[in-house]
């Protein structure tokens, strides 16, 4: 009786707490402050990632200085998949519980997600040439990485194609769930398939396959890159926010409180 | 550093060429969408800001009437 009391309490809270993030008032005024803590951390940790394994981390005993690559390819390829499935469970709750912000989340991913996935494609050639001899294979874990790079393009696309938001939203939203089944062909392409990728370089299970002077400036980038995922996310977020509600009263507030009363703060977000 | 020399960093024995150019692309596209989100930012704020002076206006002529 007591266990069920706890559930009941503890799904109340969530849903609270969930109803007041969906809205875009509540999120626009709590989040003001996170964007400049993101970036910064974004840029020390990219700093450091991408400086350590660039000059400090020492050469692949197979691969040379071609593997110093991994510093940009394998975060901008983690980051992308992680978007893809946020922008799919953000699609998910739009379509079942019609809440309007979550609509907001997903599109607020999709250019991140064509960015960074069109890196991880780059890099992966410009590292592709030096040790397998060819910019491209159609090999199972690059042509499952194109066809994630073109389900972003897809989602971007039928928002701008379909006429009427809310049948594009819903179109783009239909897609963006039906396509997260390729997230798992990209995971496991490689155990599949025989093909000239190498495996994951972290496994949770087991230790990496290299000395620490390799994998820590990685783990350093990697965690870079979600944040400057994090900071772009939030930033289109309140970009969409401000074109969408800007003739609601509270913002138009927000406004005059901002720009009217402090005129010296112009231009800051 | 791992490297004697900026030329050595600069060539990495001959894979400089594929290292630096994926770096700079990937760098590059980063920042312009930063700079785009950013002014795309801007003018938003600087078109509801226009939407709320002239109410801001005809508040204060109606509080002084």
């Amino acid at each position: 009786m007591a266990t069920n009391d706890a559930n009941k309490n503890w799904r109340v809270v969530f849903k609270r707490w969930f109803h007041q993030w969906a809205s875009p008032r509540f999120f626009f005024e709590k989040t003001a402050s996170w964007l400049p803590f993101l970036s910064g951390m974004a840029i020390v940790l990219l700093g450091i990632g991408w400086g350590w394994g660039l000059f400090w981390a020492p050469p692949d005993y197979q691969q040379g200085n071609s593997f110093r690559l991994i510093y940009l390819h394998v975060p901008a390829a983690s980051v992308a998949l992680s978007i893809y499935a946020l922008m799919a469970m953000f699609s998910l709750v739009s379509l079942v519980w019609k809440i309007k912000l979550a609509d907001t989340w997903a599109q607020s991913c999709v250019m991140s997600g064509v960015l960074f996935t069109f890196i991880a494609l780059m890099t992966g050639a410009f590292w592709g040439k030096p040790t397998w001899g060819t910019w491209w294979q159609w090999d199972a874990r690059l042509t499952s990485m194109l066809v994630l790079e073109f389900l972003f393009i897809g989602v971007m696309v039928l928002r701008t194609a379909i006429e009427g938001r809310e049948a594009a939203n819903k179109a783009a939203a239909l897609l963006a769930v039906v396509g997260i089944v390729n997230l798992p062909i990209i995971k496991f392409s490689v155990n599949w398939w025989n093909t000239l990728h190498q495996g994951a370089t972290f496994k949770l299970t087991e230790k990496p396959p290299m000395p620490a002077e390799m994998w820590v400036p990685l783990l350093i980038a990697l965690l870079g890159i979600y944040f400057l995922f994090a900071a772009f996310w939030l930033l289109e977020t309140r970009l969409l926010i401000l074109q969408r509600e800007g003739k609601s009263q509270w913002l138009q507030r927000w406004m005059m409180t901002r720009y009217c009363i402090d005129n010296k703060d112009k231009d800051k977000f | 550093m791992y490297f004697s020399s900026w030329q050595q960093a600069l060539q990495m024995q001959g894979h400089g060429m594929y290292v630096w150019p994926a770096y700079l692309i990937g760098i590059g596209i980063l920042v312009v969408f930063t700079w785009v989100l950013r002014s795309r930012t801007r003018d938003a704020l600087r078109k509801l800001q226009r939407q709320v002076e002239p109410s801001d206006q005809v508040e204060t002529s109606d509080s002084g009437a």
